[in-house]
Protein backbone atom coordinates (compact mmCIF):
# COMPACT_ATOMS: atom_id res chain seq x y z
CA UNK A 1 0.00 0.00 0.00
CA UNK A 2 1.39 3.36 -0.94
CA UNK A 3 1.97 5.35 2.22
CA UNK A 4 1.78 8.66 0.39
CA UNK A 5 -1.70 7.97 -0.92
CA UNK A 6 -2.88 6.83 2.48
CA UNK A 7 -1.31 9.89 4.06
CA UNK A 8 -3.10 12.29 1.77
CA UNK A 9 -6.38 10.49 2.32
CA UNK A 10 -6.19 10.38 6.12
CA UNK A 11 -4.26 13.47 7.18
CA UNK A 12 -5.56 13.63 10.73
CA UNK A 13 -4.82 9.98 11.41
CA UNK A 14 -1.35 10.47 9.97
CA UNK A 15 -0.72 13.44 12.21
CA UNK A 16 -2.15 11.74 15.23
CA UNK A 17 -0.40 8.39 14.87
CA UNK A 18 2.82 9.60 13.33
CA UNK A 19 3.70 12.46 15.58
CA UNK A 20 1.62 12.67 18.72
CA UNK A 21 1.56 8.94 19.34
CA UNK A 22 5.31 8.79 18.77
CA UNK A 23 5.86 11.57 21.28
CA UNK A 24 3.56 9.99 23.83
CA UNK A 25 5.26 6.63 23.41
CA UNK A 26 8.68 8.24 23.89
CA UNK A 27 7.41 9.98 27.00
CA UNK A 28 5.92 6.72 28.31
CA UNK A 29 9.19 4.91 27.72
CA UNK A 30 11.10 7.66 29.45
CA UNK A 31 8.80 7.55 32.47
CA UNK A 32 9.09 3.77 32.68
CA UNK A 33 12.90 4.03 32.49
CA UNK A 34 13.04 6.69 35.19
CA UNK A 35 10.78 4.70 37.51
CA UNK A 36 12.83 1.54 36.92
CA UNK A 37 16.03 3.44 37.57
CA UNK A 38 14.66 4.59 40.91
CA UNK A 39 13.58 1.07 41.84
CA UNK A 40 16.93 -0.50 40.97
CA UNK A 41 18.88 2.28 42.66
CA UNK A 42 16.85 1.90 45.87
CA UNK A 43 17.34 -1.85 45.73
CA UNK A 44 21.09 -1.55 45.20
CA UNK A 45 21.52 0.99 47.96
CA UNK A 46 19.51 -1.22 50.30
CA UNK A 47 21.71 -4.20 49.47
CA UNK A 48 24.84 -2.19 50.05
CA UNK A 49 23.57 -0.89 53.35
CA UNK A 50 22.58 -4.34 54.53
CA UNK A 51 25.95 -5.72 53.47
CA UNK A 52 27.61 -2.90 55.37
CA UNK A 53 25.57 -3.65 58.50
CA UNK A 54 26.79 -7.22 58.63
CA UNK A 55 30.40 -6.22 59.21
CA UNK B 1 16.69 38.07 57.08
CA UNK B 2 19.19 36.82 54.56
CA UNK B 3 18.17 34.21 52.06
CA UNK B 4 20.40 31.21 52.13
CA UNK B 5 20.75 30.62 48.40
CA UNK B 6 22.85 27.59 48.92
CA UNK B 7 20.44 25.77 51.20
CA UNK B 8 19.09 23.60 48.44
CA UNK B 9 22.47 23.26 46.80
CA UNK B 10 23.18 20.24 48.90
CA UNK B 11 21.89 16.92 47.63
CA UNK B 12 20.48 16.15 51.07
CA UNK B 13 17.99 18.99 51.20
CA UNK B 14 17.27 18.98 47.50
CA UNK B 15 16.27 15.33 47.51
CA UNK B 16 13.23 15.99 49.66
CA UNK B 17 12.33 19.21 47.88
CA UNK B 18 12.53 17.55 44.49
CA UNK B 19 10.28 14.75 45.64
CA UNK B 20 7.63 17.21 46.77
CA UNK B 21 7.92 19.21 43.55
CA UNK B 22 7.35 16.34 41.16
CA UNK B 23 3.55 16.05 41.44
CA UNK B 24 3.24 19.84 41.16
CA UNK B 25 4.70 19.56 37.67
CA UNK B 26 3.52 16.12 36.61
CA UNK B 27 -0.18 16.66 37.12
CA UNK B 28 -0.44 20.10 35.49
CA UNK B 29 1.62 18.72 32.63
CA UNK B 30 -0.80 15.87 32.04
CA UNK B 31 -3.75 18.26 32.16
CA UNK B 32 -2.09 20.71 29.80
CA UNK B 33 -1.27 17.92 27.38
CA UNK B 34 -4.91 16.88 27.21
CA UNK B 35 -6.05 20.48 26.83
CA UNK B 36 -3.34 21.25 24.30
CA UNK B 37 -4.06 18.24 22.15
CA UNK B 38 -7.76 18.94 22.24
CA UNK B 39 -7.06 22.49 21.13
CA UNK B 40 -4.62 21.27 18.53
CA UNK B 41 -7.04 18.93 16.91
CA UNK B 42 -10.47 20.43 17.44
CA UNK B 43 -10.15 24.12 18.21
CA UNK B 44 -7.38 25.27 15.91
CA UNK B 45 -8.79 25.61 12.42
CA UNK B 46 -7.64 24.01 9.21
CA UNK B 47 -4.92 25.96 7.45
CA UNK B 48 -5.61 27.19 3.92
CA UNK B 49 -2.27 26.05 2.49
CA UNK B 50 -1.27 23.04 4.52
CA UNK B 51 -4.57 21.52 5.46
CA UNK B 52 -4.50 19.30 8.48
CA UNK B 53 -0.81 18.47 8.29
CA UNK B 54 0.31 21.65 10.01
CA UNK B 55 -1.06 20.27 13.29
CA UNK B 56 2.21 18.39 13.67
CA UNK B 57 3.63 21.78 14.52
CA UNK B 58 2.00 21.68 17.93
CA UNK B 59 4.30 18.88 18.99
CA UNK B 60 7.26 19.65 16.71
CA UNK B 61 7.82 23.27 17.67
CA UNK B 62 7.60 22.86 21.46
CA UNK B 63 10.00 19.92 21.48
CA UNK B 64 12.40 21.73 19.16
CA UNK B 65 12.45 24.92 21.22
CA UNK B 66 12.72 23.03 24.50
CA UNK B 67 15.53 20.79 23.24
CA UNK B 68 17.63 23.89 22.65
CA UNK B 69 16.52 25.52 25.91
CA UNK B 70 17.38 22.40 27.92
CA UNK B 71 20.84 22.27 26.42
CA UNK B 72 21.47 25.80 27.66
CA UNK B 73 20.05 24.94 31.09
CA UNK B 74 22.25 21.85 31.20
CA UNK B 75 25.29 23.94 30.26
CA UNK B 76 24.27 26.46 32.93
CA UNK B 77 24.22 23.80 35.62
CA UNK B 78 27.51 22.49 34.27
CA UNK B 79 29.05 25.94 34.61
CA UNK B 80 27.69 26.31 38.16
CA UNK B 81 29.18 22.94 39.03
CA UNK B 82 32.60 23.93 37.71
CA UNK B 83 32.64 27.38 39.28
CA UNK B 84 31.16 26.64 42.70
CA UNK B 85 32.18 22.99 42.87
CA UNK B 86 28.66 21.95 43.90
CA UNK B 87 27.95 18.26 43.33
CA UNK B 88 24.24 18.82 42.85
CA UNK B 89 24.75 21.10 39.84
CA UNK B 90 26.64 18.35 38.05
CA UNK B 91 23.93 15.85 38.97
CA UNK B 92 21.28 18.14 37.52
CA UNK B 93 23.23 18.45 34.28
CA UNK B 94 23.44 14.65 34.01
CA UNK B 95 19.74 14.38 34.79
CA UNK B 96 18.74 16.83 32.05
CA UNK B 97 20.83 15.25 29.29
CA UNK B 98 18.69 12.18 28.46
CA UNK B 99 15.47 14.18 28.47
CA UNK B 100 17.02 16.83 26.26
CA UNK B 101 18.24 14.19 23.84
CA UNK B 102 14.81 12.56 23.68
CA UNK B 103 13.18 15.91 22.98
CA UNK B 104 15.63 16.44 20.14
CA UNK B 105 14.73 13.01 18.83
CA UNK B 106 11.02 13.74 18.91
CA UNK B 107 11.56 17.05 17.18
CA UNK B 108 13.60 15.36 14.44
CA UNK B 109 11.01 12.64 13.93
CA UNK B 110 8.03 14.99 13.88
CA UNK B 111 9.99 17.32 11.65
CA UNK B 112 10.50 14.52 9.18
CA UNK B 113 6.82 13.60 9.27
CA UNK B 114 5.91 17.21 8.67
CA UNK B 115 8.44 17.43 5.88
CA UNK B 116 6.95 14.65 3.81
CA UNK B 117 3.61 16.33 3.08
CA UNK B 118 5.23 19.76 2.99
CA UNK B 119 8.32 19.29 0.84
CA UNK B 120 7.90 15.78 -0.47
CA UNK B 121 10.87 14.23 1.30
CA UNK B 122 11.26 12.59 4.69
CA UNK B 123 14.43 14.50 5.37
CA UNK B 124 15.48 17.98 4.33
CA UNK B 125 18.86 19.54 4.95
CA UNK B 126 17.64 22.91 6.06
CA UNK B 127 19.02 25.02 8.89
CA UNK B 128 16.55 23.95 11.55
CA UNK B 129 16.59 20.19 11.00
CA UNK B 130 20.35 20.06 10.53
CA UNK B 131 20.92 22.11 13.68
CA UNK B 132 18.63 19.76 15.59
CA UNK B 133 20.63 16.82 14.32
CA UNK B 134 23.87 18.43 15.46
CA UNK B 135 22.25 19.22 18.82
CA UNK B 136 21.43 15.52 19.17
CA UNK B 137 25.10 14.73 18.55
CA UNK B 138 26.09 17.25 21.23
CA UNK B 139 23.71 15.67 23.75
CA UNK B 140 24.92 12.17 22.90
CA UNK B 141 28.52 13.31 23.18
CA UNK B 142 27.87 14.66 26.67
CA UNK B 143 26.21 11.42 27.76
CA UNK B 144 28.93 9.29 26.16
CA UNK B 145 31.79 11.24 27.74
CA UNK B 146 30.19 11.09 31.17
CA UNK B 147 29.58 7.36 30.79
CA UNK B 148 33.15 6.69 29.66
CA UNK B 149 34.84 8.08 32.75
CA UNK B 150 34.73 5.87 35.81
CA UNK B 151 35.72 8.40 38.43
CA UNK B 152 32.57 10.44 39.16
CA UNK B 153 34.27 13.75 39.86
CA UNK B 154 36.33 13.69 36.69
CA UNK B 155 33.29 12.53 34.73
CA UNK B 156 31.18 15.40 36.04
CA UNK B 157 33.79 18.04 35.36
CA UNK B 158 34.88 16.77 31.94
CA UNK B 159 31.30 16.50 30.72
CA UNK B 160 30.59 19.93 32.18
CA UNK B 161 33.44 21.48 30.21
CA UNK B 162 32.19 19.76 27.07
CA UNK B 163 28.67 21.09 27.65
CA UNK B 164 29.98 24.63 28.03
CA UNK B 165 32.15 24.39 24.91
CA UNK B 166 29.15 22.97 23.08
CA UNK B 167 26.85 25.76 24.20
CA UNK B 168 29.30 28.40 23.00
CA UNK B 169 29.42 26.58 19.69
CA UNK B 170 25.66 26.30 19.27
CA UNK B 171 25.17 29.87 17.98
CA UNK B 172 28.14 29.47 15.65
CA UNK B 173 26.87 26.13 14.41
CA UNK B 174 23.37 27.47 13.96
CA UNK B 175 24.58 30.51 12.06
CA UNK B 176 26.79 28.50 9.77
CA UNK B 177 24.11 25.92 9.05
CA UNK B 178 21.57 28.63 8.40
CA UNK B 179 23.90 30.24 5.98
CA UNK B 180 24.56 26.94 4.33
CA UNK B 181 21.00 26.17 3.47
CA UNK B 182 17.69 27.56 4.52
CA UNK B 183 14.28 26.35 3.65
CA UNK B 184 12.34 27.28 6.73
CA UNK B 185 10.57 30.55 6.06
CA UNK B 186 11.12 32.76 9.06
CA UNK B 187 10.44 31.66 12.61
CA UNK B 188 6.90 30.47 12.11
CA UNK B 189 5.15 29.41 9.00
CA UNK B 190 2.79 32.16 7.96
CA UNK B 191 -0.85 31.34 8.27
CA UNK B 192 -3.80 33.04 6.66
CA UNK B 193 -5.92 35.35 8.77
CA UNK B 194 -5.11 36.94 12.13
CA UNK B 195 -7.92 35.46 14.21
CA UNK B 196 -6.75 31.98 13.41
CA UNK B 197 -3.24 32.81 14.47
CA UNK B 198 -4.37 33.48 18.01
CA UNK B 199 -5.88 30.05 18.53
CA UNK B 200 -2.77 28.46 17.10
CA UNK B 201 -0.56 30.58 19.32
CA UNK B 202 -2.52 29.56 22.39
CA UNK B 203 -2.29 25.90 21.46
CA UNK B 204 1.41 26.24 20.85
CA UNK B 205 1.89 27.91 24.22
CA UNK B 206 -0.16 25.28 26.01
CA UNK B 207 1.75 22.42 24.45
CA UNK B 208 5.10 24.09 25.15
CA UNK B 209 4.30 24.52 28.83
CA UNK B 210 2.93 20.97 28.97
CA UNK B 211 6.20 19.59 27.57
CA UNK B 212 8.25 21.85 29.80
CA UNK B 213 6.49 20.75 32.98
CA UNK B 214 6.73 17.13 31.90
CA UNK B 215 10.47 17.53 31.45
CA UNK B 216 10.86 19.17 34.85
CA UNK B 217 8.99 16.31 36.53
CA UNK B 218 11.07 13.66 34.77
CA UNK B 219 14.37 15.44 35.42
CA UNK B 220 13.55 15.89 39.12
CA UNK B 221 12.75 12.21 39.41
CA UNK B 222 15.94 11.23 37.61
CA UNK B 223 18.09 13.49 39.76
CA UNK B 224 16.64 11.87 42.87
CA UNK B 225 17.88 8.51 41.63
CA UNK B 226 21.27 10.01 40.85
CA UNK B 227 21.45 11.50 44.35
CA UNK B 228 20.56 8.12 45.87
CA UNK B 229 23.31 6.47 43.87
CA UNK B 230 26.01 9.02 44.61
CA UNK B 231 25.23 9.56 48.26
CA UNK B 232 24.57 5.92 49.06
CA UNK B 233 27.26 5.76 51.71
CA UNK B 234 25.87 8.56 53.81
CA UNK B 235 23.72 8.27 56.90
CA UNK B 236 20.82 10.39 55.79
CA UNK B 237 20.15 7.98 52.96
CA UNK B 238 19.75 5.08 55.38
CA UNK B 239 17.28 7.13 57.39
CA UNK B 240 14.96 7.66 54.41
CA UNK B 241 11.49 6.13 54.67
CA UNK B 242 11.78 4.44 51.28
CA UNK B 243 14.83 2.57 52.51
CA UNK B 244 12.81 0.57 55.02
CA UNK B 245 12.28 -2.59 53.03
CA UNK C 1 67.27 30.96 36.94
CA UNK C 2 66.71 32.61 33.63
CA UNK C 3 63.04 33.26 33.01
CA UNK C 4 62.11 32.38 29.45
CA UNK C 5 59.89 34.71 27.57
CA UNK C 6 56.56 33.28 26.49
CA UNK C 7 57.60 33.27 22.87
CA UNK C 8 60.78 31.37 23.67
CA UNK C 9 58.72 28.85 25.56
CA UNK C 10 56.32 28.49 22.66
CA UNK C 11 59.11 27.92 20.16
CA UNK C 12 60.77 25.47 22.50
CA UNK C 13 57.63 23.37 22.81
CA UNK C 14 56.99 23.49 19.06
CA UNK C 15 60.52 22.41 18.27
CA UNK C 16 60.39 19.60 20.83
CA UNK C 17 57.13 18.19 19.55
CA UNK C 18 58.25 18.42 15.94
CA UNK C 19 61.45 16.58 16.72
CA UNK C 20 59.43 13.87 18.46
CA UNK C 21 57.05 13.69 15.52
CA UNK C 22 59.94 13.34 13.11
CA UNK C 23 61.25 10.41 15.11
CA UNK C 24 57.92 8.72 14.62
CA UNK C 25 57.59 9.52 10.98
CA UNK C 26 55.34 6.52 10.47
CA UNK C 27 52.53 8.16 12.43
CA UNK C 28 52.66 11.26 10.29
CA UNK C 29 52.78 9.28 7.07
CA UNK C 30 49.96 6.90 7.97
CA UNK C 31 47.64 9.84 8.61
CA UNK C 32 48.53 11.23 5.20
CA UNK C 33 47.97 7.89 3.51
CA UNK C 34 44.61 7.60 5.28
CA UNK C 35 43.67 10.98 3.85
CA UNK C 36 44.57 9.89 0.32
CA UNK C 37 42.73 6.60 0.69
CA UNK C 38 39.52 8.11 2.00
CA UNK C 39 39.48 10.60 -0.84
CA UNK C 40 39.92 7.78 -3.34
CA UNK C 41 37.09 5.81 -1.81
CA UNK C 42 34.47 8.32 -2.79
CA UNK C 43 34.77 8.01 -6.57
CA UNK C 44 34.80 4.25 -6.12
CA UNK C 45 31.62 4.52 -4.17
CA UNK C 46 29.68 7.03 -6.23
CA UNK C 47 30.97 6.35 -9.71
CA UNK C 48 33.56 7.97 -11.99
CA UNK C 49 31.28 10.53 -13.60
CA UNK C 50 33.43 13.66 -13.69
CA UNK C 51 30.65 16.25 -13.44
CA UNK C 52 29.39 14.84 -10.18
CA UNK C 53 32.88 14.39 -8.77
CA UNK C 54 33.80 17.94 -9.56
CA UNK C 55 30.82 19.16 -7.55
CA UNK C 56 31.64 16.86 -4.66
CA UNK C 57 35.36 17.53 -4.63
CA UNK C 58 35.59 20.23 -1.98
CA UNK C 59 33.26 18.38 0.36
CA UNK C 60 35.05 15.08 -0.06
CA UNK C 61 38.46 16.59 0.55
CA UNK C 62 37.27 18.51 3.55
CA UNK C 63 35.52 15.53 5.15
CA UNK C 64 38.61 13.42 4.57
CA UNK C 65 40.74 16.12 6.18
CA UNK C 66 38.39 16.13 9.18
CA UNK C 67 38.61 12.37 9.57
CA UNK C 68 42.37 12.31 9.16
CA UNK C 69 42.73 15.01 11.80
CA UNK C 70 40.55 13.04 14.20
CA UNK C 71 42.85 10.05 13.77
CA UNK C 72 45.99 11.96 14.55
CA UNK C 73 44.63 13.81 17.59
CA UNK C 74 45.03 10.80 19.83
CA UNK C 75 48.77 11.25 19.89
CA UNK C 76 48.65 14.91 20.85
CA UNK C 77 48.86 14.27 24.57
CA UNK C 78 49.05 10.51 24.96
CA UNK C 79 52.80 10.07 24.64
CA UNK C 80 53.54 12.78 27.18
CA UNK C 81 50.76 11.52 29.42
CA UNK C 82 52.12 7.99 29.45
CA UNK C 83 55.70 8.87 30.30
CA UNK C 84 54.87 11.50 32.90
CA UNK C 85 56.03 14.51 30.93
CA UNK C 86 52.53 15.95 30.89
CA UNK C 87 52.39 15.94 34.65
CA UNK C 88 55.70 17.79 34.75
CA UNK C 89 54.40 20.33 32.28
CA UNK C 90 51.39 20.96 34.47
CA UNK C 91 53.49 21.41 37.58
CA UNK C 92 55.82 23.80 35.83
CA UNK C 93 55.53 27.49 36.71
CA UNK C 94 55.19 28.48 33.08
CA UNK C 95 51.78 29.05 31.58
CA UNK C 96 50.12 25.80 30.66
CA UNK C 97 48.11 27.55 27.96
CA UNK C 98 51.29 28.54 26.14
CA UNK C 99 52.62 25.01 26.37
CA UNK C 100 49.36 23.69 24.99
CA UNK C 101 49.41 26.23 22.17
CA UNK C 102 52.89 25.06 21.27
CA UNK C 103 51.73 21.46 21.14
CA UNK C 104 48.75 22.45 18.98
CA UNK C 105 50.99 24.27 16.50
CA UNK C 106 53.38 21.37 16.31
CA UNK C 107 50.50 18.96 15.86
CA UNK C 108 49.12 21.02 13.02
CA UNK C 109 52.48 21.22 11.35
CA UNK C 110 52.85 17.46 11.45
CA UNK C 111 49.30 16.50 10.50
CA UNK C 112 47.32 19.41 9.05
CA UNK C 113 50.02 21.01 6.96
CA UNK C 114 50.82 17.81 5.02
CA UNK C 115 47.12 17.56 4.18
CA UNK C 116 47.14 21.10 2.81
CA UNK C 117 50.14 20.26 0.64
CA UNK C 118 48.61 16.99 -0.54
CA UNK C 119 45.25 18.49 -1.42
CA UNK C 120 46.11 19.93 -4.86
CA UNK C 121 47.17 16.53 -6.16
CA UNK C 122 43.94 14.96 -4.98
CA UNK C 123 41.92 17.91 -6.21
CA UNK C 124 43.21 17.32 -9.71
CA UNK C 125 41.87 13.77 -9.52
CA UNK C 126 38.48 15.37 -9.15
CA UNK C 127 39.09 17.71 -12.05
CA UNK C 128 38.93 20.83 -9.94
CA UNK C 129 39.83 24.06 -11.65
CA UNK C 130 43.07 25.79 -10.64
CA UNK C 131 41.10 28.62 -9.11
CA UNK C 132 38.99 26.22 -7.04
CA UNK C 133 42.11 24.36 -5.97
CA UNK C 134 43.72 27.57 -4.84
CA UNK C 135 40.72 28.54 -2.73
CA UNK C 136 40.55 25.01 -1.36
CA UNK C 137 44.14 25.17 -0.24
CA UNK C 138 43.56 28.48 1.48
CA UNK C 139 40.51 27.13 3.29
CA UNK C 140 42.44 24.08 4.40
CA UNK C 141 45.30 26.28 5.50
CA UNK C 142 42.97 28.37 7.65
CA UNK C 143 40.76 25.50 8.76
CA UNK C 144 43.07 22.63 9.66
CA UNK C 145 44.67 24.59 12.53
CA UNK C 146 41.19 25.08 13.96
CA UNK C 147 40.63 21.32 13.71
CA UNK C 148 43.84 20.73 15.66
CA UNK C 149 42.81 23.24 18.27
CA UNK C 150 39.23 22.11 18.83
CA UNK C 151 40.46 18.54 18.66
CA UNK C 152 42.96 19.27 21.40
CA UNK C 153 40.09 20.03 23.77
CA UNK C 154 38.62 16.64 22.97
CA UNK C 155 41.99 14.95 23.32
CA UNK C 156 42.46 16.53 26.73
CA UNK C 157 39.00 15.49 27.91
CA UNK C 158 39.40 11.89 26.75
CA UNK C 159 42.93 11.48 28.07
CA UNK C 160 43.64 7.88 28.99
CA UNK C 161 40.10 6.67 28.44
CA UNK C 162 39.37 3.33 26.84
CA UNK C 163 37.69 3.74 23.48
CA UNK C 164 39.33 7.15 23.41
CA UNK C 165 39.82 7.63 19.68
CA UNK C 166 36.24 7.06 18.59
CA UNK C 167 34.87 8.93 21.58
CA UNK C 168 37.13 11.85 20.73
CA UNK C 169 35.78 11.96 17.19
CA UNK C 170 32.22 11.79 18.48
CA UNK C 171 32.82 14.80 20.70
CA UNK C 172 34.85 16.92 18.32
CA UNK C 173 33.22 16.40 14.93
CA UNK C 174 29.99 18.33 15.67
CA UNK C 175 32.08 21.26 16.89
CA UNK C 176 34.05 21.29 13.63
CA UNK C 177 31.01 21.52 11.40
CA UNK C 178 31.13 25.33 10.97
CA UNK C 179 34.70 25.05 9.70
CA UNK C 180 33.58 22.41 7.23
CA UNK C 181 30.68 24.56 6.05
CA UNK C 182 32.73 27.73 5.59
CA UNK C 183 35.58 25.87 3.93
CA UNK C 184 33.48 24.06 1.37
CA UNK C 185 31.26 27.11 0.96
CA UNK C 186 34.20 29.15 -0.21
CA UNK C 187 35.06 26.62 -2.90
CA UNK C 188 31.43 26.41 -3.92
CA UNK C 189 31.30 30.17 -4.23
CA UNK C 190 34.35 30.40 -6.45
CA UNK C 191 33.04 27.63 -8.69
CA UNK C 192 29.76 29.50 -9.05
CA UNK C 193 31.63 32.69 -9.86
CA UNK C 194 30.62 34.40 -6.65
CA UNK C 195 32.82 36.06 -4.08
CA UNK C 196 34.52 33.73 -1.64
CA UNK C 197 35.71 36.56 0.57
CA UNK C 198 32.95 36.29 3.18
CA UNK C 199 33.62 32.58 3.67
CA UNK C 200 37.33 33.16 4.07
CA UNK C 201 36.79 36.04 6.48
CA UNK C 202 34.56 33.84 8.59
CA UNK C 203 37.18 31.11 8.55
CA UNK C 204 39.75 33.64 9.58
CA UNK C 205 37.53 34.88 12.39
CA UNK C 206 37.00 31.32 13.63
CA UNK C 207 40.75 30.77 13.50
CA UNK C 208 41.44 33.85 15.58
CA UNK C 209 38.77 32.89 18.13
CA UNK C 210 40.24 29.41 18.33
CA UNK C 211 43.79 30.69 18.89
CA UNK C 212 42.58 32.98 21.64
CA UNK C 213 40.34 30.59 23.54
CA UNK C 214 41.19 26.96 22.89
CA UNK C 215 44.62 26.84 24.60
CA UNK C 216 43.13 28.01 27.88
CA UNK C 217 40.10 25.70 27.60
CA UNK C 218 42.38 22.78 26.77
CA UNK C 219 44.55 23.58 29.77
CA UNK C 220 41.44 23.46 31.97
CA UNK C 221 40.44 20.17 30.38
CA UNK C 222 43.90 18.78 31.10
CA UNK C 223 43.63 19.80 34.73
CA UNK C 224 40.24 18.08 34.97
CA UNK C 225 41.59 14.90 33.43
CA UNK C 226 44.77 14.79 35.45
CA UNK C 227 43.67 15.49 38.99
Amino acid sequence: MNILVWMKANPLTYVWIGSYMFALIVFAIEIVLVVRKRKTTLHQVRLMRDAGDEE
Amino acid sequence: MTINWFKYASPTSFYGLAGKMIPWFAIPSAILFVVGMYMGFFVAPVDAQQGEFYRIMFIHVPTAILSMFFYLVMAGYAALGLIFNTRLSAMMASAIAPTGALFTLISLWTGALWGKPMWGTWWIWDARMTSQLILLFLYLGFIALHASIDEPRRADRAAALLAIVGSVNVPIIYFSVKWWNTLHQGSTIKFSGTSMQITMQHTLLTMTIACWFYAIAVVLSRVRSIILERERKTDWISELPEMRS
Amino acid sequence: MKKSGLLDLLLLVIRRDLVLAMRRRADVLTTLIFFVMVVSLFPMGVGPEMDMLRKMAAGVLWVAALLASMLSLGRLFSADYLDGTLEQMMLAPQSLSVLVLGKMVAHWMSSGLPLVLMAPVLGLQFDMSIKALGVLMVTLLLGTPVLSMIGAIGAALTLGLRGGGVLLSLLVLPLCIPVLIFGTGAVGAVTAGLSFAPHLSLLGAVLILAVVFTPWVTAQALRISME
